[in-house]
């Protein structure tokens, strides 16, 4: 459903750029009458997002897990259960989201509240339109691909259907299962955002080695960084200064130059100007080949 | 074909460098000299674009041949083309114009001697392209290093001197043995002709010795690691236009000479040596990207970059696949054309900040929203993204090197992946993030001589990595040519040892 996300997306940015380039939610809140457009914009997104009935992220979300639910097997179940627990974790940071950005007090420090202004209409046009989409398309296109022949039909070639689609229909508690989930997240998520924001930070608290785990997203950048760039840097360094630095450098041009430099100061030192040891060498040399040649 | 098209464009920069010789050195800003200098590389550029058109693409024999004596009948002035070279020869003289129009910007004393310069290292570079003999190949080749001496000497940066020494002698060097392995190339065979010498063939026992001769000239020239070294501080030390010259062509003076000439004189011992070069071209490309990934110089860093693309081309070359020289010779030219506009590129911001510390930039995308368009054009060429030059040259090494060894292709492609890492941190870092430095902010954006030269190098980038075709098309009958002439020497030499 490339419109939700797409109308989240631009409306995200349309807040950063109301809050002069500011992203952190914590620094955000009590806007709603500053950022009317906005608000009502990215509040169709959450709805949307978050599969509430007949919106169009309910159809997409609601037939993946409906048809995990009809495979039967273990498998299947589990990816049903899966998928409405994630429903309803979307659901509750999204609003969570809406609530910290929107709602509640001003919040943040550097900013004073006058500052805080609509986004131009260019910025405001292509999300209403994404809204419209975000609404509608689900309806709209539902027959078109979701179902039993029409799915054969639509799709033809490009999907190949390992087995025939069910054709049952999963029990009717099931259906309600997740908008109700999704539905109820909203007033949960209000009241442990909003109203008494103890209960989440005495989560916090209690729990500070696990909220760093998730805050720093399962050390995955840390991860990353220890196995991969940290090490490329150290190796790259280590090449650039030691071996072509101190080895190539050291013992190639600049070690030629240096023991040619070394030996011609050496080989000067024989021009002292004094007749007598040039008469020795003569003497010796001389001897050398004497010798030699009565050897042979 | 009567008319000597090749020795006109030879000969046509150093005559304008005679002009601006004896024009008058006291005019004001030497503008005169200066527009002399881009007139004559114009019309020697569109003089080459006339023999690309007039040149036969499908025919592998030499074009264009002209045949003098010169050193009574031992020895021979004979230049020619093939597919091969004269896309060399174009890229030599499409950058040489772009280098004197950014003249003005870099080179603030003794204009006019630089021009000389520039004009001269035309003249030289071409010839080493087209020779055909390899006495006027070595002549060419060692005589462009008196241009590049210069420059990086007399308008260098602080440690010029240290640096132009460097270059020299490190280059001299490995070029003597060339100049030995020629000479007994002359008296084993009687002929330093390098078409003739395609016929007669060297025997396989002199083949090693030479092979490796050659190979000492052309690896330092090339640079393979490990003697890359006087790379990085040559560049730094050169002026702006010094390191287009020295990236975008003077390097190419060996990959080329490798195709030409190792693998055309001396098959079997290219095959014997595969795995040599297959190693220093692998160590070159993972060793020298990792070390452009801890550069704090701009500059160095793009120096340090060129020797891992020049490693893609060395494996390239001696995968002997026909994707693989291809790639090769495709690659050489992207990263003349790229590693130019790089090098163009720091020019630019050093010129109005005078520092290549990367950690001295930074947010330049709000201060210069055109020149940060064009960097990353660059940037993404570099690194090889689909839809720039750089991407078909690296894919089709590639190619050849799985079809060859698939252990040398997976770890080559490591290469790709780091080369990505360094060019777009780098492009972070000065593009992107905030503006730390105030004085960065009175920086104005791209100048109109800098607007032309910089997309002049944009449109070619863009236009053959979408559509490689014209080039290919050019070199794929002489590249075949050579790889039938090489499997033939080989298995000749297969069947005489049985």
């Amino acid at each position: 459903m490339p419109f939700l996300k797409l109308c989240y997306f631009l409306g995200a940015g349309a807040v950063i750029h109301s809050f002069h380039e500011e992203q952190d939610i914590n620094k955000m809140g009590g806007v709603i009458k500053k950022l009317p457009y906005t608000y009502v914009l990215m509040l169709i997104g959450t709805l949307a997002l978050t599969g509430f009935p007949f919106l169009s992220g309910f159809y997409s979300k609601d037939a993946i897990i409906e048809f995990a639910y009809l495979r039967g097997n273990g498998v299947g179940i589990l990816a049903a259960f899966v998928g409405i627990v994630t429903a309803l974790l979307t659901s509750i940071y999204s609003w969570r989201l809406i609530f910290k950005t929107f709602h509640g007090n001003f919040n943040n420090k550097e900013l004073s509240v006058d500052k805080i202004h609509e986004s131009p209409l260019i910025m405001i046009a292509p999300l209403v339109i994404l809204s419209i989409g975000a609404i509608f398309a689900g309806m709209a296109f539902k027959s078109l691909f979701i179902g039993h022949e029409i799915a054969y039909e639509f799709w033809g070639k490009s999907i190949k259907f390992l087995e025939p689609l069910s054709t049952d229909h999963p029990p009717t508690w099931f259906l309600f299962l997740t908008p109700i989930l999704v539905t109820s997240a909203i007033p949960f998520s209000y009241y442990l955002y909003l109203k008494n924001t103890n209960i989440v930070n005495g989560l916090k608290e209690m729990n500070e080695p696990i909220y760093q785990f998730l805050v720093k997203k399962w050390y995955f950048d840390e991860m990353y960084d220890y196995l991969f760039v940290n090490p490329s840097k150290k190796i790259g360094k280590f090449l650039w200064k030691k071996v072509d630095g101190s080895i190539i450098d050291k013992f190639g041009p600049d070690g030629i130059s240096s023991v040619i430099k070394n030996l011609s100061i050496k080989a000067v030192k024989f021009q002292s100007g004094f007749i007598y040891q040039y008469a020795f060498v003569m003497l010796i040399g001389f001897s050398v080949l004497l010798t030699i040649l009565i050897l042979n | 074909m009567n008319f000597p098209i090749l020795s006109s464009l030879i000969l046509l920069p150093t005559i304008g460098a005679l002009f601006i010789l004896f024009t008058k050195s006291s005019s004001g800003k030497y503008q005169s000299s200066k527009y002399v200098a881009l007139f004559i590389s114009l019309a020697n550029f569109l003089l080459s674009l006339y023999l690309w058109y007039v040149f036969d693409k499908n025919s592998i024999d030499f074009q264009f041949v002209e045949n003098r004596e010169w050193l009574s009948g031992f020895i021979n002035y004979k230049v020619g083309i093939d597919g091969i070279s004269i896309l060399f020869v174009i890229l030599t003289t499409f950058i040489t114009p772009i280098c004197i129009i950014s003249v003005n910007s870099t080179i603030k004393n003794r204009l006019k001697d630089f021009l000389i310069a520039i004009l001269i290292m035309e003249t030289f570079m071409i010839g080493v392209f087209c020779s055909l003999d390899l006495v006027v190949f070595y002549l060419f080749f060692e005589a462009g290093l008196i241009p590049m001496f210069l420059i990086i000497g007399i308008w260098g940066g602080e440690r010029r001197v240290y640096s132009a020494f460097k270059f020299f002698l490190y280059t001299l060097l490995g070029s003597v043995l060339m100049l030995v392995a020629i000479i007994s190339i002359y008296w084993i065979t009687g002929t330093t002709d390098v078409e003739k010498l395609y016929e007669l063939g060297i025997k396989a026992e002199y083949q090693n010795l030479l092979w490796l001769a050659f190979f000492s000239s052309f690896a330092v020239k090339t640079p393979m690691w490990p003697v890359h070294t006087w790379l990085p501080d040559a560049h730094v030390e050169a002026p702006t236009v010094g390191s287009v010259l020295l990236a975008a062509i003077l390097l190419k003076m060996a990959g080329y000479g490798f195709i030409r000439f190792s693998i055309g004189l001396f098959p079997i011992a290219s095959e014997n040596f595969t795995m040599l070069v297959y190693i220093l071209s692998l160590i070159a490309i993972i060793y020298t990207s990792l070390v452009a990934l801890m550069q704090e110089d701009m500059k160095k860093l793009i120096a340090y970059s060129s020797v891992a693309h020049m490693g893609f081309v060395t494996l390239g070359i001696f995968t002997m696949t026909q994707q693989g020289i291809e790639g090769s010779i495709f690659q050489m030219i992207s990263h003349g054309l790229v590693s130019a506009a790089l090098f163009l590129s720091v020019g630019v911001v050093y010129e109005r900040h005078h520092t290549r510390l990367i950690n001295k930039y930074g947010g330049l995308v709000s201060i210069m929203p055109r020149y940060a368009i064009v960097f990353m054009v660059f940037t993404l060429g570099a690194l090889g993204l689909p839809g720039t030059t750089g991407f078909v040259g690296e894919f089709l090494i590639l190619m050849g090197a799985f079809e060859k060894n698939i252990l040398v292709a997976m770890i080559a492609s490591l290469g790709v992946i780091l080369g990505a890492a360094y060019m777009l941190w780098l492009f972070k870092r000065v593009v992107f993030g905030e503006i730390n430095n105030q004085e960065l902010k009175s920086m104005k954006d791209l100048k109109t001589f800098e607007i032309i030269t910089l997309s002049a190098l944009v449109i070619p980038i863009l236009f053959f990595g979408f559509y490689p075709e014209p080039l290919m098309n050019s070199i794929e009958a002489s590249v075949e040519n050579t790889l039938t002439m090489y499997n033939f020497d080989l298995i000749n030499s297969l069947a005489s040892k049985d």
